[in-house]
């Protein structure tokens, strides 16, 4: 069986089977990632990310893994996204008052402890969120994430923590 | 939690082992144990990453999955047919295999000069003027010619030994 690698060499040369396989393999972790990251417009950008591989697949250096390319493609559309609908606003506003706001909006209110850390992630800055994704769920090394992200290895970790530490903070306080 | 208690080190290492999905190190549970702020942090994290689940996969909609596969497969046919990309490392090769030929080079160039310039002379007491200059030509011919395809087949090489590397990075 190819390689990631291998086939991204294949999609090079114009390989349509390749790219089938790609995302074949790739649709179920890219789809769950985008949904975290960016859950009102996953549907788009699982397309859009896609496109974008197919269209910079020349680009690609086949000596580096493919899934952090992968996410770093989806990555960067989610940022655009944001950025362009100005929900970047939105994440200036506490923690706390999103989750509230969150709160009022959803009903029945009872909620199950997932579905509410599932908002809770979602309510964290975007700077938070992109890298507690890519290391907790998708597993990426601290190394592969200050690639993937632009950013430098002692940045991703204190962000990691920070991610943490607020999420904890978020669970005292609607605890309290 | 003063600087002087180890509760620093042991609060990073928990959310370390949150992070990469680890069981927190025996030490540091014992630790916690016994100090309330790191006992009630490692309570908190087991809250937090029962939440957060480990599920990275989700599947997306089936129809969803066609369409795209659909665009993906226009664009890689509206994708520009460009000439086939240098291989990643090419110039680095190309520069590598240059740098041997390109420094002999003037010695080279010296030796074939001073061949034309005094072998006509030294011909010149047998051979008729007219032979003297067709065999220059032919000299300076057959030179140039193996230099040219020196340096013409650098390129060619390089190519196939990135490929050939990068082959073996990706296999
Ligand atoms: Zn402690």
């Amino acid at each position: 069986m190819d390689s990631d690698e291998q086939l991204m060499i294949r999609v090079q040369a114009g390989d349509e089977d390749a790219v089938t396989e790609l995302v074949t393999r790739w649709r179920a972790r890219l789809y769950g990632f985008l949904v975290r990251r960016a859950p009102d417009v996953a549907d788009d950008l699982f397309q859009e990310t896609w496109i974008r591989v197919v269209r910079a697949a020349e680009r690609f250096d086949p000596s580096r893994r493919f899934s952090t390319w992968l996410f770093q493609i989806a990555n960067n559309l989610c940022r655009d996204r944001a950025r362009r609908r100005a929900v970047e606003e939105s994440y200036r506003h506490s923690v706390r008052e999103e989750i509230r706001h969150d709160a009022g909006r959803l009903d029945p209110p009872p909620l199950d402890l997932r579905l509410d850390m599932h908002r809770r992630v979602h309510a964290l800055p975007e700077r938070l969120r992109e890298v507690l994704l890519l290391r907790y769920y998708h597993r990426l090394s601290e190394a592969e994430i200050a690639d993937t992200v632009g950013i430098p290895r002692g940045t991703v970790k204190s962000r990691l923590h920070h991610a943490v530490r607020a999420l904890r903070q978020q669970m005292a306080e609607a605890d309290a | 939690m003063s600087a002087n208690t180890p509760c620093v080190g042991v609060q990073e290492r928990l959310i370390e082992a949150l992070l990469a999905h680890d069981e927190a190190a025996a030490p540091d549970l014992a630790h916690s144990e016994s100090c309330d702020a790191c006992r009630t942090l490692r309570d908190d994290l087991l809250h937090v990453r029962a939440g957060l689940g480990t599920d990275a996969e989700q599947e997306p909609a089936p129809a969803m999955v066609q369409r795209t596969l659909l665009a993906t497969r226009s664009a890689l046919r509206r994708r520009a047919p460009a000439r086939a990309p240098l291989p990643v490392g090419f110039k680095r090769e190309l520069a590598r295999l240059l740098a041997a030929p390109l420094a002999v080079l003037p010695l080279v160039l010296l030796w074939n000069w001073t061949v034309l310039a005094f072998g006509g002379e030294l011909l010149a007491a047998w051979l008729p003027t007219a032979a003297i200059v067709a065999l220059g030509a032919a000299y300076a011919l057959a030179a140039g010619g193996s230099l040219a395809a020196v340096f013409g087949s650098l390129p060619v090489v390089a190519h196939g030994r990135t490929q050939q590397r990068l082959r073996e990075v990706t296999a």
